[in-house]
């Protein structure tokens, strides 16, 4: 069996002032899968979304499928041809730090469409698996996080980190 | 402060030594401290310029103010941080006849994430292609968890991925899940089983699956493990949570991951990686 340390930092991204828009760009191709971890300050705008794109796509390319719950209750729902892969869906973030977790595997192969999950967590939303597909054959060359509510809702102080998997 | 006193005094008294001619039991001056840089993760490299003044140092001593220590014989030097915090460095250089005074504290460094402390997770082993089972074999027991990272097409439609530990066919397995289709959620079981029901589907399109195994090397309790899987095909999807048991005390040293029915498609390909603990 081969071994090694292939968990690696590739960049991260501290927001000092509000901000639409975190691009992470450039992306090599030498990993095997992407692992982006968030912590996304809202800026007091209510009833919002993280969501995610690549390769500057903005056409409605995407598609999500999600379970979950918030204590009480638990629901799936799911969204066809957006132009964004929603982080959090049903549980929309308010004024309170939210966390997120997202897995990107094999983003570099010219062959499958992309499908990612992502895991979230609102303190006062509740908790959310989101299965994430892009319908594109192209490799991941680069990864955007913004709000749907399309204004600079990424507040100061809010860390987005990337991090590549290698295989053996 | 007498700690201080006491520095002072021996370098002092170094400087004395090397100008009466007695530097053979001197020890080194303080390097000059360079740059100090976070390569990611907490993991800090810091350069450093060695005195050329008095005796040479055989090797060098990195201290960060947060306490962690890292040594070699030349620049630049390096240590893992172990906590998110803001940091400075210094170096000192250490002969026959002991340890020198530190440099000046470098620049301070903000630690902003530790995610994956370099060196704390190791890919193990890999298969791709297509196949009607994946196994791992010869695990080693050098870990503290394992994770299997599964990204799978399959050749029969929608069905289940199934997997057994160390070979074993037994009616030892069990299996808990909520999962989403995008219309409801639901919940299930399977219990005395014959294999764990990692309920990740190689349909058609391509399903992804991250499945922690737990302290799978102790042999003194069962074995559990958990997995998030999902798929989506712009109109159908399906998202889950699971948990599984391996009612057995035996350090797992092989897993194998095989469809309901057919085989793993040529796009499959599944890692296996190893996480240390501290």
């Amino acid at each position: 069996m081969a071994a090694g340390n292939t968990y690696e930092s590739i960049a991260t991204q501290t927001l000092v002032s509000n901000a639409a828009t975190v691009t992470f760009s450039s992306i090599p191709s030498t990993y095997t899968d992407l692992v982006l971890v968030a912590n996304w300050k809202n800026t007091g705008i209510g009833n919002i979304s993280l969501v995610m794109r690549y390769n500057g796509d903005t056409a409605t390319n995407y598609s999500i499928t999600d379970v979950y719950g918030n204590g009480t209750s638990a629901l799936s729902a799911r969204a066809n041809s957006i132009p964004y892969i929603y982080l959090n869906f049903t549980a929309p973030a308010t004024t309170y730090n939210a966390t997120y977790i997202s897995n990107v595997m094999n983003y570099a192969n010219t062959t499958t469409y992309k499908t990612s999950l992502n895991r979230s967590s609102a303190a006062n939303g509740g908790t959310e698996a989101i299965v994430g597909l892009w319908r594109s054959t192209s490799a991941i060359t680069s990864i955007t996080y913004s709000t749907d509510d399309n204004l600079s809702s990424l507040g100061a102080g809010s860390i987005f980190s990337l991090y590549g998997i290698k295989a053996a | 402060m007498a700690s201080k006193k006491l520095s002072s005094d021996t370098s002092l008294a170094n400087s004395y030594k090397l100008s009466r001619g007695v530097a053979s039991v001197a020890r080194p001056s303080a390097p000059t401290i360079g740059t100090a840089t976070d390569g990611g993760s907490g993991n800090m490299s810091v350069t450093f310029t060695a005195s050329t003044l008095g005796p040479t140092a055989s090797s060098f001593t990195l201290t960060s103010s947060s306490g962690v220590t890292g040594s070699g014989a030349s620049s630049p030097l390096t240590l893992q941080e172990l906590a998110i915090g803001t940091y400075t460095y210094s170096v000192y250089g250490t002969n026959a006849n002991g340890n020198g005074p530190s440099s000046a504290a470098s620049n301070s460094v903000v630690v902003a994430s530790l995610f994956a402390p370099s060196g704390a997770y190791d890919s193990i082993a890999t298969a791709s292609g297509a196949a009607s089972t994946i196994t791992f074999s010869s695990i080693p027991a050098t870990y503290t968890h394992l994770q299997i990272r599964l990204f799978a097409t399959g050749t029969s439609g929608d069905q289940d991925v199934w997997g057994r530990f160390n070979s074993d066919t037994g009616s030892n397995y069990a299996t808990h899940r909520i999962y989403g289709t995008g219309a409801a959620v639901a919940a299930g079981a399977n219990t005395t089983s014959t294999k764990i029901d990692f309920f990740a589907r190689s349909n058609t399109d391509t399903s992804l699956a991250v499945i922690d195994i737990l302290d799978y090397a102790n042999t003194s309790k069962y074995k559990t493990s958990r997995s998030l899987y999902g798929w989506d095909a712009n109109g159908s999807g399906f998202v889950m949570f699971s948990s599984g048991l391996w009612q057995n005390t035996s350090a797992i040293n092989s897993i194998t991951i095989f469809p309901q029915t057919g085989s793993f498609a040529a796009n499959t390909h599944c890692a296996l990686y190893g996480i240390k603990g501290a």
